[in-house]
C-alpha cells in the first residue's frame, strides 16, 4: 500500500528532522559563525517548523490528490513535469551530499582509511530496492528505527548534558550580526528537509490529525539543538578544533571518564545512523517518484538505476570531501533554498488555484 | 516451499536485526585491535629543548610495561613509539595525562591542541601534573599502581571523585587556556621516596625498562601522594602557595569535597577542628560597575566534624553545643575565607578564578574596556559554613 498511516508519517517526520543535521552540521555552523552559531540554528529550526507546518497543511488540503496531481491541476502537464524533473534531480544531489556526509563522518571517526566502494556500493543499492518499494515499507522502517534513534539519543544526553557548562554559549552576538548573516546565507542545503514529506501530498492516512507531526518535529529540533549547544558551548572559543566529520555523536567522548567504558559513541551513532539510512531512503523514493512520473514507468526505473549509479561514480571519484562540503554551501545554497521552500509555496498556489477554478465551475454549473 | 508475504518479512527482520546487533556490538569486541595495538592507560609528556618525550603505561589485561618515544610533537613521539615497540600506540582508553613540572601554558596547549584535534585522546581524559619529570612519575607510578591490578587513570580518578582534588578533563584545561582567561590550573601529584621496606607495588615491576631507568624496587618505598599542590598555566606560569591552592579547589566546580581544618578559639583554649565537606554550592559572578570589575565569590559548604569528641566533650552537661557550633562556624568562615582571598590575590599573576571569562559572557564590552587589568577587580567574599 503506497500511503503512510498517521502514526508513520509522525515517526517519519521525527527522523527527517535529525538526520541530515547530526553530521556535519553543527560544526559546520560553529566554523561559520562561532558560538552565534547557536542563534542562526534556533532561526533555521523555527523556519522549518513554519515549512512543516506549511508541508502538513497542503497534505491535508490536498483533497487526496498527489503533489503531482495538485501541481497537474493547476499548471498542466509541462510545468508539473519541469518542477518535477528540477525537485527531482536536486534531491538526488542532497542525496550526494548526505552520502560525502557519511563519508566524511567515517573516515574521521570509524576509519583510519577513507570508506572502499565496498561499502557505499550496497548501501546504493538497498537505496534503490528502498525506492521502489511503496512508501508503507519506508514508514515501516520508520517504525522499527525509532526506538533505536530514541534510545541513542538519550543515552547521548545522559552521557554528556551534566558535564557541560552551557555558559560557554556566551556571549552571543559578541561580534554584531554579521556571522548570523553569515550562518543563515549559507547553510540551506542542511535545512528544509521536511519539503521530503510532500511526496506523502495524498498519500497519508489521518487528516487533520496529521498535525500532531508537529510535536514530533519539535522532538527532533530539541534533540538536535540541545546536542548542537554541547558542541557550541564546549568549542566556542576553539572552533578550529574541530574539523568536518566531527559529529553530534562524537560529543560522548566528552563525558568523564568515558575512557572507561570506551568509544560508547560508536554504539550510539550505529543506532543514530539508522535515522540517517530512512532518511537517505525517502530521498530516493522521492527521486524515484519524480523520475517515474517524467519519463514514466520503464524509462523511471532506468533512470532511477542511472541516478544511483552516478551518485555511486560521484561519491568514488570525489578525493577532497571537505571540498563538496564548501562546494554545496557556495554554488548549492540558493538552489537549495529556491527548492526546498519553494516547492511548498508551489503547492499552495496550486490549491489556491485548484480551489478557484472548482469553485468557477460549480458557479457555471449554478 | 513459498514463502509467504509474512514470513518473508519476518525473515527479512531477523535478518537485519542479526545485523544490526553486530555492527553495534563492534566497539565491544576488541580483541583484534587490542592485539594489534598498545593500549596506553596513562600518558606521560615532557617537553625538553623543544623535543616532546613521552611515557606511557600499556595495559594489557592485568600486566603493565612502560613504553617511551620522542619526537618534536606529541604524534611525532606517538609515531616513533610505534616505531619502536611495533605496534600502533591506542589512546582511546587513556585516563590520564601527565605533564612534567617544567610545562608551560604554550606547551600544554600545543600537546593538547594536537590530541584532542586529532581526536587521539578522549576530551574526559584527566590532566594533571607532576611534581619532577613525567617520565619519572609514570615509571615510578607504574610500579605502585600495578601491584592492585589497576592503572595510574584508576588511581587518579579515585583522587579526583574521593578527595579534596580537582582533576580537570583534557577538555577543560584546554576550554581554560583557550579562554578569555587564558589560565589552567593543574594537580601536581607528588612522588616521595620513603626509605623502607621493599613495597609489594613495586616489587610487581621492578628491574629495568625497555630504557633503562631503574625501577622503585628494593628497599626505597615510593608512594603518590594526593595532590595538595597546583601548577598555574597562564600569563605566567607559577605554583602557587598552600591557601590559594585550597581557595582554588573549594571554588572549583569538579571538586565536590575535601579535608579542611580550622584553628577555634573555644573559650580561651585554641583547638584546631578538622572538618570533612560533604555538600558545596559555588558561584563566582562578575560584573562590570563605575569602571571597575566587581566579582563575587559564593561558598556555601555543610561540614562534618572528624574530631566530634573534643566539641561534645566540652559541651556536655552545659546544654552549650549550639553556641560552640556556632563559633566554629565562624572559624570555618574565616578559614575558608582566607583561602579564597589568596586564590584571588594569585589572579593578578594569572585569572585562576575566571574573571576574565566570566566577564566576556556577561558584557563583552564591558571586558574589552577592561583590558585584562586585574588592579581593577574588588573582590566580595561570601561564605556560609553550616557543620552538624
Amino acid at each position: 500500500m503506497d500511503k503512510f498511516s498517521l502514526r508513520q508519517f509522525t515517526l517519519i517526520t521525527f527522523l527527517i528532522g535529525l538526520a541530515m543535521k547530526m553530521f556535519n552540521l553543527p560544526v559546520l555552523m560553529l566554523r561559520l559563525c562561532g558560538r552565534d552559531a547557536f542563534v542562526v540554528l534556533l532561526i533555521e529550526a523555527a523556519a522549518d517548523f513554519v515549512l512543516l507546518a506549511a508541508v502538513i497543511t497542503i497534505i491535508v488540503c490536498s483533497h487526496g490528490m498527489t503533489l503531482f496531481e495538485l501541481l497537474e491541476k493547476a499548471f498542466g502537464g509541462v510545468v508539473t513535469r519541469i518542477v518535477a524533473l528540477v525537485v527531482g534531480l536536486f534531491w538526488l544531489f542532497k542525496l550526494f551530499i548526505m552520502l560525502v556526509d557519511v563519508r566524511i563522518f567515517f573516515s574521521n571517526t570509524v576509519f583510519t582509511a577513507p570508506l572502499e566502494a565496498v561499502h557505499v556500493l550496497p548501501l546504493i543499492a538497498l537505496l534503490i530496492y528502498f525506492a521502489l518499494k511503496p512508501l508503507s515499507s519506508a514508514g515501516r522502517l520508520g517504525e522499527l528505527f525509532t526506538p533505536a534513534v530514541v534510545i541513542s539519543m538519550v543515552l547521548l544526553g545522559a552521557l554528556t548534558v551534566s558535564k557541560v557548562d552551557f555558559g560557554g554559549l556566551r556571549p552571543l552576538l559578541a561580534e554584531g550580526s554579521e556571522p548570523i548573516a553569515k550562518g543563515l546565507s549559507s547553510l540551506f542545503m542542511w535545512f528544509g528537509d521536511f519539503t521530503l514529506l510532500l511526496m506523502a501530498t495524498g498519500k497519508a492516512d489521518g487528516g487533520k490529525k496529521l498535525f500532531f507531526a508537529l510535536p514530533a518535529g519539535i522532538a527532533a529540533f530539541a534533540c538536535m539543538t540541545l546536542f548542537s549547544a554541547v558542541l557550541f558551548a564546549s568549542y566556542g572559543d576553539m572552533p578550529e578544533l574541530l574539523s568536518y566529520g566531527h559529529s553530534i555523536s562524537n560529543i560522548t567522548q566528552y563525558a568523564v571518564g568515558s575512557f572507561k567504558f570506551g568509544r560508547f559513541d560508536l554504539l550510539i551513532f550505529a543506532m543514530w545512523l539508522s535515522a540517517v539510512f530512512v532518511s537517505s531512503g525517502i530521498i530516493a523514493a522521492f527521486f524515484a517518484r519524480c523520475m517515474n512520473y517524467v519519463f514514466g514507468g520503464k524509462v523511471g526505473r532506468v533512470i532511477l538505476i542511472v541516478g544511483g549509479a552516478a551518485v555511486y561514480v560521484a561519491t568514488m571519484l570525489t578525493v577532497n570531501l571537505n571540498t563538496v562540503t564548501e562546494f554545496a554551501m557556495v554554488y548549492f545554497n540558493i538552489p537549495a533554498a529556491i527548492v526546498q521552500y519553494g516547492l511548498p509555496v508551489v503547492c499552495a498556489i496550486a490549491l489556491i488555484a485548484g480551489s478557484r477554478k472548482k469553485y468557477k465551475r460549480i458557479k457555471e454549473k449554478v | 516451499m513459498k514463502l509467504t508475504r509474512k514470513r518473508r518479512n519476518a525473515l527479512l527482520s531477523g535478518a537485519f536485526a542479526i545485523i544490526f546487533i553486530m555492527l553495534a556490538l563492534t566497539p565491544l569486541l576488541p580483541e583484534a585491535e587490542i592485539g594489534t595495538r598498545l593500549m596506553l592507560n596513562a600518558v606521560g609528556i615532557d617537553t625538553i629543548n623543544g623535543q616532546v618525550i613521552v611515557t606511557a603505561q600499556t595495559l594489557s589485561g592485568t600486566s603493565s610495561e612502560t613504553v617511551h618515544g620522542e619526537g618534536l610533537r606529541v604524534g611525532d613521539a606517538l609515531e616513533d613509539i610505534a616505531e619502536r615497540y611495533g605496534r600502533e600506540a591506542e589512546l582511546g582508553h587513556c585516563g590520564l595525562l601527565v605533564f612534567g613540572y617544567e610545562v608551560t601554558a604554550d606547551d600544554a596547549e600545543f600537546a593538547l591542541m594536537g590530541l584532542l584535534g586529532d581526536a587521539i585522546v578522549n576530551a574526559g581524559c584527566s590532566v594533571a601534573c607532576a611534581s619532577g619529570s613525567a617520565e619519572e612519575f609514570i615509571n615510578a607510578a607504574v610500579g605502585l599502581t600495578s601491584a592492585t591490578g589497576d592503572g595510574i587513570a584508576d588511581y587518579a580518578g579515585f583522587a579526583d571523585t574521593s578527595t579534596a582534588v580537582s582533576v580537570p578533563s583534557a577538555l577543560e584545561v584546554l576550554q581554560h587556556l583557550k579562554s578569555r582567561s587564558a589560565t589552567a590550573v593543574l594537580p601536581v601529584f607528588e612522588l616521595t621516596g620513603n626509605k623502607g621496606e621493599s613495597g609489594e607495588g613495586s616489587s610487581q615491576n621492578s628491574g629495568t625498562d625497555s630504557t633503562g631507568v631503574q625501577q622503585s624496587g628494593g628497599s626505597n618505598k615510593t608512594e603518590i601522594v594526593p595532590p595538595r599542590r597546583a601548577k598555574v598555566l597562564g600569563r605566567e606560569d607559577f605554583e602557587p602557595d598552600e591557601q590559594a591552592v585550597a581557595g582554588w579547589m573549594w571554588i572549583s566546580e569538579r571538586a565536590e569535597g575535601g579535608l579542611t581544618e580550622t584553628r577555634a578559639d573555644l573559650e580561651g583554649e585554641e583547638y584546631i577542628i578538622q572538618g570533612s565537606v560533604t555538600e558545596k554550592k559555588r558561584g563566582v559572578k562578575v560584573r562590570a560597575e563605575n569602571g571597575r570589575v566587581k566579582a563575587e565569590i559564593k561558598l556555601e559548604v555543610k561540614l562534618k566534624f572528624i574530631d566530634r569528641y573534643i566539641i561534645i566533650e566540652r559541651a556536655e552537661g552545659e546544654n552549650r553545643l549550639r553556641y560552640l557550633a556556632e563559633d566554629l562556624e565562624k572559624a570555618f568562615e574565616r578559614t575558608f575565607t582566607d583561602q579564597l582571598k589568596a586564590a584571588a590575590e594569585e589572579c593578578a599573576r594569572s585569572d585562576i578564578l575566571g574573571i576574565g571569562t566570566l566577564l566576556y559572557r556577561n558584557d563583552p564590552s564591558a571586558y574589552a574596556a577592561w583590558g585584562s587589568d586585574m588592579s581593577k577587580v574588588d573582590f566580595v567574599f561570601d561564605v556560609k559554613v553550616t557543620v552538624f
